[in-house]
């Protein structure tokens, strides 16, 4: 079965790479020339088409890897803590893109870096859960024990991605009143370049995950040989 | 207009510099372990070796660390 995975890993991950590029290249087409001139903002309202998808693709990766972590507890499948530890770090990467995206936008539009309000708050909050649970990774150091214990951690950091979605909603922010599933009028336009680019995002999270699976599997295979050899000598 | 594109600029690159680092040390990290298994593959094999050798001298012609 892993045999049969490891095969399969290196069918699909050249092929995930260059679509993720291509899709990429038409989303940066897309935003940079398709798309209409937002009126209010101006240029710089096209931060929205990276900023947003990149929020939306870290939390399919973290509900990804929280449902493997569940999985896990149930099985005790290796492979599904492979995959949760996977999704969650890069997870993890597109929530730093959303954070740091987020900032760049925020300087000229409300004149400062950060505002200290829900939406961000709850945000930033779940990119510190996924960095403590990659410390928390490295210090537990047998592999069943690490295993539980962030699945754990995993499952519990999910609970914050409805509160970021609906923070906008239940208090008032600095962020504005939803534009998606939320009755805000968003060009049809904007609406296409926004899902193109949560496309895109979507399959570079595919490639990324993939690519970080196989180092899973590798440790685990260093961690097996290293086991044998303490046994042996 | 122009500051407004400074920031843009800013934005996206940002977003690419992490994402260009994340591919990095995937690759590091990768190349790190792969060095390590075949370290463990040597060392296992050589331990094997001693293990099935009576005299426990262990293969005389190999120059690899036999500890």
């Amino acid at each position: 079965m892993a045999e049969a995975d490891s095969t399969q890993v290196d069918k699909l991950t050249p092929v995930l790479a260059v679509a993720g590029a291509v899709l990429v290249v038409a989303a940066l087409y897309l935003i940079f020339v398709w798309v209409p001139m937002e009126s209010t903002m101006g240029v710089v309202q096209r931060i929205f088409y990276f900023h947003v998808p990149s929020a939306a693709t870290s939390w399919v990766a973290f509900l990804t890897g929280g449902m493997a972590a569940v999985r896990y507890l149930i099985s005790r499948d290796g492979r599904l803590d492979d995959l949760s530890v996977s999704c969650n770090e890069a997870g993890l990467v597109f929530c730093i893109v959303n954070l740091v995206t987020g900032m760049f936008w925020a300087k000229p539009v409300w004149g400062i870096w950060w505002a200290w309000d829900a939406r961000g708050q709850s945000a930033l909050l779940l990119a510190v859960i996924y960095v403590g649970y990659l410390i928390l990774r490295q210090s537990v150091t047998e592999p069943s024990q690490r295993a539980v214990v962030c699945a754990v951690v995993s499952i519990c950091g999910m609970v914050d991605i409805p509160i970021i979605y609906m923070a906008n909603r239940w208090w008032r922010t600095q962020h504005p009143a939803p534009v998606i599933f939320g009755g805000g009028g968003l060009d049809a336009r904007m609406g296409i370049v926004l899902a193109f680019t949560t496309v895109a995002l979507l399959t570079v999270l595919w490639y990324l995950v993939r690519q970080r699976r196989k180092l899973a599997v590798m440790q685990r295979e260093a961690e097996g040989l290293r086991r044998m050899v303490h046994a042996l000598g | 207009m122009e500051e407004n594109l400074k920031w843009l600029w800013y934005a996206f690159s940002a977003a690419w510099i992490i994402h260009i680092l994340y591919v990095a040390s995937i690759a590091s990290r990768a190349k790190d372990l792969r060095g390590q298994i075949d370290n463990l593959k040597t060392l296992l094999q050589d331990q094997q070796k001693r293990s099935d050798d009576p005299s426990g001298q262990g293969d005389p012609h190999s120059d690899r660390p036999t500890g």
